[in-house]
């Protein structure tokens, strides 16, 4: 099954609905997503398991609404194993989650610069 | 509410990107927005900016998207605000709740604007149905209760022509409910200058403001004939003829009255259209008297029955008339109560102070937990003692002035005027213009009834009455007699009153002249009374009536003198 | 309550059958199979074989269809009135103006 780093049809509609305003956009999930990853560690050391489950679906879901396939299934899958209790089984540095985030950071940048040109 | 200006959306969203994108697909669809970051946001600007519609975020700090839908709810009250949650919740278990919480509606993510946009349009169209389903259902209990008042006031104006009467004499026991008055029940009762007592009960088809319409005239009509001491028959015939000419077609006033005389010890009476009048006797026998006549309002003036069946009437004796409420009750297995019952209970010997109470409870335990007390039109009339009953004040009031007593009046119609009008009520009052001359009332109609009728009858159509002899005659009759004075080229009748007072009472004499050719007078003295049993009438009972009968002229002049003497105190005699 | 007509092969008697209550109700539909009915009918026959219930605004009614029809001259006969449709005329003593059978 192919990986969809990002849903390129979603990213041009998002584009035109938000204009000039899609760059804030962008800044704001990546800022708030880096965020979240340190917020979501925190939690995780300190055993709040119910708020981590809260903040890994809410993260999915605006990756979800970003395009962000692989990066919302990543999230999927820890809310899962946060959901069966099998907390020992997640990284709690993140670290598969951080290196999708960047590389779809990228893409995203990437996108933006283009779309100016 | 749904008006010119574009409809406010409540977005309740934690994420911050998801709100942004949310605020912007919403906006760029023509939208106001309303932002929330969290439920209690979310409560604190549904009570703010009252939106249209809430798009919910399910899992949100503070309070989450469920609390804030239920509080929402709560507080929205009979409004109707669409709650569509946002939710990447794809368990079936999850939506359920969103459901359970009050919620409409779901849109997953990622936020596609199509889909939003049919989704709200969906709502904002049944936010149109409901507000017109709203405003419709206010209109209607608005209007409701508009015309509750407007019945609320005709009743009371009925109440008090209703009151006028003499419902509450000792011997009269009734029960008429607001609710049977709103049924088309109509009780009036009175009491006659002769001594006795009138009682009409009415039962109007088309019930509430028609009744009560209905029984305004027939109201005044009652009261003010029985004062002057007019017969049972009198009132009927113009209490028919009023309610025939203000009711449309089709309606109706099923009617019993009886007409009762303490001196006679006899009662009279008529019954059109209602269950049977019973009359129950000291001893215990009951008598039924059933509807033989066409109801009130139906039959034009010529073709109405006054006719009365009469019955002895001794002390204790009770009448009792009521209308259809209390016969139609049934049982909880379906059973009819019926006069049978009625009739039964009557029958019984023994106490009757209270057999009037005993009746009621009695129809009203039948009737069982589910019945309807309020249809229930009894009432009795019991047979007392005569007294003078007679309320003297009204009789006062027309003895105030001494009254006409020695004067002459005459009166001349012609052509269409001898078709159309009826001359009876303006004789009568213009003799009832002597007081004492009340008491007389009856005869005295019956006396100007068949002069009249004579005249144009036989005096100018010279109609052969034997045609009235048979029971399809009689309507053959009329319906020619109608033709025949259509016919007529410049008829005429002339009366003429003359009252002259003598020691003790006086001389009435009357006389009636037509312009018709006249008759062979020598043909009447074969006449003997009894004879010619369906025209009723006769020129032999203008002999019972009055003192002498004339003919003058070539026979179209008749002169009858009517001499009348006071009644003494005990022995009043019947009107 | 339903209201069905029929014109004889004559053309001149309209026949109404009345199923259910004839009641306060029936007014519209009941005018109309009188009002509404073509050619020259010169007498009327109402058919009460399944009229379950009559109260008095079918009296009501069976006056106008009177008055519609030629008042005094009307020819109306009411047909199959089973025992309580009966009762019900002969309270109100309505064989006095329709030919009740």
């Amino acid at each position: 099954m192919t990986i969809i780093h990002l849903d390129y049809d979603l990213i041009h509609e998002l584009a035109s609905l938000l204009e000039e305003e899609f760059p804030v956009l962008v800044n704001t999930f990546i800022e708030n997503s880096n965020h979240l990853l340190e917020k979501m560690s925190t939690l995780l050391a300190e055993g709040d398991i119910k708020i981590f489950i809260m903040n890994i679906h809410s993260f999915k879901g605006s990756c979800k609404n970003l395009g962000a396939e692989h990066l919302a299934d990543l999230c999927m899958n820890y809310e899962t194993l946060a959901n069966q209790g099998q907390i020992e089984r997640i990284d709690s540095e993140f670290k598969e989650i951080r290196a999708e985030l960047d590389k779809v950071s990228e893409l995203l940048r990437h996108y933006m610069n283009s779309a100016s040109n | 509410m749904i008006g010119s200006e574009p409809l406010k959306i409540l977005i309740a969203e934690d994420n911050e990107t998801d709100r942004m994108i949310l605020e912007r697909i919403i906006r760029e669809q023509g939208y106001r927005t309303v932002m929330a970051k969290n439920g209690k946001e979310a409560i604190d600007q549904f009570l703010k900016e009252a939106p249209s519609i809430i798009l919910m975020d399910a899992l949100m700090p503070v309070v989450d998207g469920f609390e804030a839908t239920q509080k929402i709810r709560f507080l929205a009250g009979d409004d109707f605000v669409p709650i569509l949650f946002l939710t990447s919740l794809t368990d079936d278990l999850s939506l359920v709740s969103c459901l359970e919480a009050g919620g409409d509606d779901f849109i997953s993510k990622p936020y596609r604007p199509v889909v939003l946009a049919a989704k709200i349009q969906a709502y904002r169209r049944m936010l149109v149905m409901h507000q017109t389903l709203r405003h419709q259902r206010d209109e209607i209990a608005r209007s409701n209760e508009h015309m509750l008042q407007e019945q609320q006031i005709a009743k009371k104006v009925f109440d008090n022509v209703a009151h006028m009467g003499c419902l509450d004499a000792a011997n009269i026991k009734h029960v008429l409910s607001p609710m049977s008055v709103f049924n088309g029940d109509v009780l009036i009762a009175a009491r006659k200058p002769s001594g006795g007592l009138v009682v009409l009960l009415g039962d109007f088809t088309g019930h509430g403001l028609p009744a009560a319409i209905g029984a305004m005239p027939i109201s005044e009509i009652f009261y003010g004939m029985a004062a002057k001491g007019f017969g049972i028959e009198n009132i009927l015939r113009e209490i028919n003829q009023k309610l025939k000419m203000i009711l449309p077609v089709g309606f109706f006033c099923c009617a019993s009255m009886i007409d009762i005389s303490y001196a006679q010890q006899r009662i009279k009476l008529w019954n059109g259209g209602l269950p049977d009048v019973l009359l129950r006797q000291k001893d215990g026998s009951v008598k039924r008297f059933e509807s033989e006549h066409l109801p009130l309002g139906i039959l034009s003036v010529d073709k109405f029955k006054a006719d009365c069946v009469q019955h002895e009437m001794r002390l204790d004796d009770r009448v009792y008339l009521f209308s259809d409420g209390i016969v139609d009750i049934r049982n909880e297995q379906g059973k009819l109560f019926g006069i049978g019952h009625i009739y039964t209970m009557l029958s019984q010997t023994g106490e009757t102070e209270t057999l009037f109470e005993r009746l009621i409870e009695s129809a009203i335990e039948y009737m069982g937990p589910e019945g309807h007390e309020d249809d229930l039109t009894l009432v009795e009339v019991t047979m007392e003692p005569e007294q003078s009953q007679f309320d003297g004040s009204v009789l006062a009031k027309s003895s105030a002035m001494p009254g006409a007593r020695d004067w002459a009046f005459s009166f001349e119609f012609f052509n269409e005027t001898v078709r159309d009008f009826n001359p009876i009520p303006l004789m009568l009052h213009v003799t009832m213009e002597l007081p004492e001359l009340n008491a007389f009332s009856s005869d005295l109609y019956t006396i100007f009834s068949e002069l009249i009728s004579n005249a144009v009858d036989h005096g100018l159509l010279g109609l052969d009455s034997a045609l009235k002899t048979t029971p399809n005659g009689f309507q053959t009759y009329y319906q020619y007699r109608s033709e025949r004075l259509r016919q007529l080229s410049e008829p005429s009748i002339q009366i003429s009153l003359r009252h002259q007072p003598e020691a003790e009472g006086g001389l009435l004499t009357i006389e009636v002249k037509d312009s018709g050719p006249g008759f062979d007078i020598e043909t009447i003295d074969g006449l003997m009374p009894g004879e010619g049993e369906y025209s009723g009438r006769g020129i032999p009972l203008l002999m019972t009536l009055c003192e002498t009968v004339d003919y003058l002229g070539n026979g179209n002049t008749a002169r009858v003198c009517y001499r009348w003497r006071p009644l003494p105190e005990d022995d009043k005699k019947e009107v | 309550m339903s209201i069905t007509t029929q014109v004889s092969p004559s053309g001149d008697l309209l026949t109404i059958g009345i199923q259910g209550r004839f009641d306060f109700s029936s007014h519209q539909d009941f005018r109309a199979a009188y009002e509404n009915s073509e050619g020259s009918i010169s007498a009327y026959q109402v058919d009460m074989k399944e009229t379950s219930y009559l109260d008095s605004s079918a009296l009501g009614m069976l006056l106008l269809l009177r008055d519609y029809a030629g008042g005094d001259s009307a020819k109306i006969s009411i047909v199959n009135c089973n025992e309580d449709v009966k009762k019900i005329f002969t309270i109100s003593n309505f064989e006095l103006l329709f030919d009740i059978q």
